[in-house]
């Protein structure tokens, strides 16, 4: 028996539904993709290669991890393990996907998770109903993905291209460390997160002197480290 | 040549967490440990990369340090009140260029 959702929103339309959907979260991430093609810019890095970080790693954090950590010079292995710790939760995004990828064409399973990002998995997760058909959600989950894919590679691009005309003594690159703590500080809801947070940014600031990138590194080990140990087998 | 190997092999790795669980292995169930920790990457990573970018600007010329210390507080502080991403940028922004204006 179809389902309320199936007969009472075409395909037609679920695309349009899940580009609202991503629409205000665009907006809200808009501002970092700009930072970072503000920082490609400014960065030794490659310009092409720095705004390909768009396309490839598809990732705020991880773009920012991988421009830093290569313009320091660091060896290759030092990114990949960076970028791969950054981007561990998008595994668990994956897996809790499952409700939007059940029944769906394996063509879709392998194109849909590249668009596997926060707020993809926010609208997607939220948006989906469960019992609504595979072609809906497909439609739904597409239309919010090239949504979010698009604005965020203008984003970076005009970052990028207004970068440079922008007088570097009005210190627009504190945006960056400033997104960072706009959207961190919310998060500090338990106490291995502040010891995550507490330990990670002080052992990178130590830390920060180390080549290669490896100060940024060790930060990050030491807030997942310091996270478990005030664990104790449960979050409070 | 290195970096764009580097860039290359991270995206790589980065598509493959993306899959692994929608294409090629059914989810396992994770050690809740394993699973808590995970959680704790993101505050970890994001005050690491603050932290760095404080610590090391992209650009020279600009603001010093304590400067940018005090706008970052700022912000953190903002959004700790409003929980509103655009407002705590733009507090900070204001503090650091109140800040740069006031100590010429």
């Amino acid at each position: 028996m179809a389902t309320a959702t199936e007969t009472r929103a075409p395909t037609s339309s679920a695309a349009r539904q899940g580009a609202l959907a991503m629409a205000p979260l665009l907006a809200a991430v808009a501002p970092f993709g700009l930072v970072i093609g503000a920082t490609v810019a400014r960065s030794p890095i490659d310009a092409g290669l720095g705004l390909s970080t768009a396309t490839l790693l598809y990732g705020g954090s991880a773009q920012l991890a991988a421009i830093a950590l290569v313009s320091s010079g660091a060896g290759v292995a030092a990114v990949v393990v960076t970028v791969m710790t950054v981007n561990a939760r998008l595994a668990l995004y994956g897996a809790a996907m499952g409700p939007v990828m059940e029944g769906q064409p394996r063509w879709f399973r392998w194109v849909g998770a590249y668009f596997i990002v926060d707020p993809q998995y926010v609208v997607v997760s939220t948006g989906v109903e469960p019992g609504a058909a595979a072609a809906w959600r497909r439609h739904y989950y597409l239309g919010a993905a090239a949504t979010l894919w698009i604005g965020w590679h203008l984003a970076t691009v005009a970052g990028y291209l207004a970068g440079p005309v922008v007088p570097s003594s009005l210190g627009l690159d504190v945006a960056v460390p400033l997104y960072l703590a706009g959207i961190l500080v919310p998060r500090l809801a338990d106490r291995p997160s502040l010891a995550a947070a507490a330990t990670g940014g002080l052992v990178a600031a130590a830390a920060s002197g180390l080549p290669a990138g490896t100060g940024l590194l060790l930060g990050i080990a030491a807030g997942i480290a310091a996270a478990a140990a005030s664990d104790g087998g449960g979050r409070s | 040549m290195k970096a764009a190997i580097a860039i290359g092999c991270a995206a790589a790795g980065t598509y493959g967490l993306r899959a692994l669980f929608v294409t090629l292995v059914r989810p396992p169930s994770l050690p809740s440990a394993l699973e808590r920790a995970l959680a704790s990457a993101g505050p970890a990573v994001m005050a690491a990369l603050a932290a760095t970018h404080l610590a090391h600007p992209p650009a020279t010329g600009g603001p010093g340090l304590t400067s940018r210390l005090l706008a970052v507080a700022a912000g953190a502080l903002v959004a700790h009140r409003t929980r509103h991403l655009w407002v705590a940028m733009a507090a900070g922004m204001a503090v650091l260029w109140g800040l740069e204006v006031a100590l010429g």
